[in-house]
C-alpha cells in the first residue's frame, strides 16, 4: 500500500521522466545559448569573458526597462533589447578586447573579471537589490498527448533553438561568418587573405552582445530579474567545457547535456545536488578529458 | 651575488620588524575600532602574501582563494569543537587541510593554463562554496558555527588587542617565511615557470612538483588566515567565501604589485583601509573595487609598490 502511494504506477515514473527531461531541455537550451556566446567570443578573439553573464544579466534588465517601463510591444522589446546588447558588447570590446591584444591570459581574465563586478555593482545601484518579474510569456499550461507543456518551455526552446540555427547558418554561409571562422583559425593567414581583423573582433562582440540580451530576455521570465543572475554564466563555461570549448556545436550539445544531467539528478538525486552537479562535471571533465566529452582526444 | 641577496634581505625584514614593532607599541593606546581595522589588515596580508607566491611569482590565476580561506575557518572551528584539539594544532592542521585542497586544484593546472585553469579554479571555489551551504551535519549550513575561544597556554584570545598581537605575530612570520622563500631554489623554480614553462623545465624544474607546491603553499597561506578569520568572526557561516572575496584577493595583489611581497602588503592593507574610509558610500563599495582592479590592469599592470620602484629606481 505504501509503495502505491509513493509511486502510483509506472505510467507515471515514465511522465515524471518525461517531464523532468523536457524541463532539463528548456534549461539547457539557455545553457547551450550562453555557451554559444561565450565560444564565439573565445573562438575569434581568445578572451575567455568572465563578464558575459553579467552582459546576459543587462540584457535582461534592457528588455525589463522597454517592457514595463516605455510599454513597448513585444517585438520592439525583442528589438530594443537586441540593440541595446549589441551596444553593450561593443563598449566591452572598447574596453577589455581592444587595450589588451598584447596582454598575458591572466590579465584579460583579470579584466574580465573586474568587468563583471562593475556591470553587477551598477545594475544593482541602478535597479537596487530585489526581484522583478518579466512575464512576456503566457504561462497558462496546455496538453500535449499527456504531458502538461507551459507556453514559457515551447517559447524558449523554440526561440533559442532557431536562433542556435541561424547562427549555424550564419557561419557556414556568409562571407562574414566564413571570415569569422577563418580569423579563429590562425588570425594572421586570414589577415593575409583579405580578412580586417579589427572588423571581425568588433563584429564578433556585436553579435555576442545581441546573443546576450537575447538570453538574458529568455531567462527573465524563468527566474525574474535581479543583479546576480548572470551567475548562469558558471553554468555557460561548464557547459562550454563539456563540449570542449572550442567548437560550437560541442558548447550547445553540452549545454543541453547539463541542463538535462542537472535536472536528472535535481529530482532522483537530492535538490542540493543540482547545483553541484555542473561545477563536478566541469572539474571533472577538465581533469580527465580537456578536450570536452564530444572533442577529439588528443 | 651572495651579499646582494643578504643585501635585499635585510631592506626589507628590517623595516618590517620595525613596523612590527611600532604597531605592537602604539595597539595598546588605540581603540577598538583601529584596532580591528589593523587586525583585517594582518589577516589580508597573510591571504594576498600567499596567493601572490601562487600568482605573482608562479603565475597561475586562483579564483577559489576564499573557498581556501573557508576551508580553514571550518576546520580550525570543527577540529576545536568536535575533537577538541588546543588552537595551534587546529590551526596547523587548518592550513594544512587547507594545503592538501590546494594540492588537490593544483593537479589539474599541470595540463591546464590560463583559461581553463581560472574555470576550474572558479568551479572549485563554488563547490566549497556549495558544501559548506549544504552539508548541514558538520558546518551547520546557513545557520552556521559558533567558533571557540582560541587558548594558548594560560592566554586566552579574547579582546581584541590580544587578537589583534596574535594576528600581528603570525602575518610577522609568513611575510619573511615568503620573501625567504622567493630567494631559495623554490622561488627561483616558480618564477622560471611564470616566465616560460618550457623553459624552466628545459631548465630541469619539476613543473609537476613545482607547480602543485606552489598551489599547497598558497592555499596553506589561505589556511592559516582561515583559522585566525574564525576567531575574528566568532560565528562563521558560509557567506564571507564566495566569489566576490576571491575576486577581492586578487584585487589586492594587482593593486600592490604582482609578485612582490611588500607589494601584497601594500596592496592588501589598501584595500582593507579604503572600505572603512567609503563606509558612507557603502552601496558604491563594489563598484569602486571592480573600477579600481580595471583601471591598475589597464594602465598601471605593475601595481604600486612596481610603480614606486621604477620610480625610484631599486
Amino acid at each position: 500500500m505504501g509503495r502505491g502511494r509513493i509511486f502510483p504506477s509506472a505510467l507515471f515514473r515514465k511522465e515524471m521522466l518525461i517531464q523532468n527531461l523536457i524541463g532539463g531541455i528548456q534549461a539547457g537550451s539557455l545553457y547551450a545559448l550562453v555557451a554559444l556566446g561565450l565560444i564565439i567570443i573565445f573562438k575569434a578573439t581568445s578572451v575567455l569573458n568572465f563578464a558575459y553573464g553579467e552582459m546576459v544579466m543587462m540584457g535582461a534588465y534592457f528588455s525589463l526597462v522597454f517592457y514595463s517601463f516605455f510599454r513597448l510591444p513585444l517585438p520592439w522589446v525583442f528589438l530594443f533589447a537586441l540593440l541595446s546588447g549589441i551596444i553593450l558588447g561593443l563598449l566591452l570590446e572598447r574596453v577589455i578586447c581592444q587595450p589588451l591584444q598584447r596582454a598575458s591570459p591572466m590579465t584579460v581574465v583579470i579584466a574580465t573579471v573586474a568587468m563583471m563586478g562593475i556591470l553587477k555593482s551598477l545594475a544593482r545601484l541602478i535597479w537596487g537589490p530585489g526581484y522583478y518579474a518579466l512575464p512576456i510569456f503566457t504561462v497558462t499550461p496546455f496538453q500535449f498527448f499527456s504531458l502538461s507543456l507551459s507556453g514559457n518551455t515551447l517559447y524558449t526552446i523554440l526561440i533559442s533553438v532557431s536562433f542556435m540555427g541561424l547562427f549555424y547558418l550564419f557561419f557556414v554561409f556568409t562571407k562574414i561568418g566564413k571570415g569569422m571562422r577563418a580569423t579563429s583559425e590562425n588570425p594572421i593567414a586570414a589577415s593575409l587573405m583579405g580578412v580586417r581583423i579589427p572588423r571581425v573582433f568588433f563584429l564578433t562582440w556585436a553579435i555576442a552582445g545581441a546573443l546576450a540580451a537575447l538570453t538574458g530576455l529568455l531567462i527573465a521570465p524563468l527566474t525574474g530579474v535581479f543583479p546576480d543572475m548572470g551567475n548562469i554564466s558558471v553554468k555557460g563555461f561548464a557547459a562550454g567545457v563539456l563540449g570542449g570549448f572550442g567548437s560550437v556545436p560541442g558548447g550547445i550539445l553540452g549545454g543541453f547535456f547539463l541542463g538535462v544531467a542537472e535536472s536528472l539528478a535535481g529530482s532522483y538525486i537530492s535538490t542540493a545536488f543540482k547545483d553541484v552537479i555542473a561545477f563536478l562535471l566541469l572539474v571533472a571533465v577538465l581533469i580527465f578529458r580537456p578536450t570536452g566529452l564530444f572533442g577529439k582526444q588528443g | 651575488m651572495k651579499w646582494t641577496i643578504l643585501g635585499s634581505y635585510h631592506k626589507t625584514w628590517v623595516p618590517l620588524l620595525l613596523v612590527l614593532i611600532g604597531l605592537a607599541a602604539i595597539a595598546p593606546f588605540l581603540d577598538v575600532y583601529f584596532l580591528y581595522i589593523l587586525t583585517i589588515v594582518c589577516l589580508n596580508v597573510i591571504l594576498a602574501t600567499g596567493l601572490n607566491l601562487l600568482s605573482g611569482y608562479t603565475g597561475q590565476i586562483s579564483l577559489c582563494h576564499s573557498g581556501f580561506l573557508g576551508i580553514g575557518a571550518y576546520s580550525c572551528t570543527i577540529l576545536m569543537i568536535r575533537l577538541h584539539l588546543p588552537y595551534p594544532l587546529a590551526l596547523l592542521s587548518a592550513g594544512l587541510i587547507a594545503g592538501c585542497a590546494g594540492f588537490l586544484v593544483g593537479i589539474p593546472a599541470l595540463r591546464l593554463r590560463g583559461l581553463y585553469l581560472a574555470m576550474v579554479t572558479l568551479g572549485f571555489g563554488e563547490i566549497v562554496h556549495l558544501v559548506l551551504h549544504h552539508w548541514q551535519g558538520l558546518t551547520g549550513g546557513p545557520l552556521g558555527l559558533k567558533v571557540p575561544t582560541a587558548r594558548i597556554g594560560p592566554v586566552v584570545f579574547k579582546s581584541e588587542l590580544s587578537l589583534f598581537y596574535l594576528f600581528l605575530f603570525v602575518a610577522f612570520i609568513f611575510v619573511i617565511l615568503a620573501r625567504n622563500l622567493i630567494h631559495s631554489k623554490i622561488g627561483r623554480a616558480f618564477r622560471s615557470i611564470a616566465y616560460s614553462e618550457i623553459a624552466a623545465q628545459a631548465c630541469g624544474v619539476d613543473l609537476a612538483k613545482y607547480k602543485t607546491l606552489s598551489f599547497a603553499l598558497s592555499a596553506f597561506y589561505a589556511g592559516i588566515a582561515g583559522g585566525l578569520y574564525c576567531q575574528l568572526l566568532k560565528y562563521l557561516s558560509p557567506d564571507p567565501f564566495g566569489l566576490f572575496e576571491s575576486i577581492q584577493y586578487l584585487t589586492m595583489i594587482v593593486l600592490g604589485g604582482m609578485g612582490s611581497i611588500i607589494g601584497s602588503v601594500v596592496g592588501a592593507s589598501l584595500l582593507s583601509i579604503l572600505p572603512e574610509i567609503l563606509r558612507d558610500f557603502k552601496d558604491y563599495q563594489e563598484l569602486i573595487f571592480s573600477l579600481l582592479l580595471m583601471l591598475f590592469i589597464l594602465f598601471m599592470p605593475r601595481g604600486i609598490y612596481g610603480m614606486i620602484r621604477s620610480v625610484f629606481r631599486f
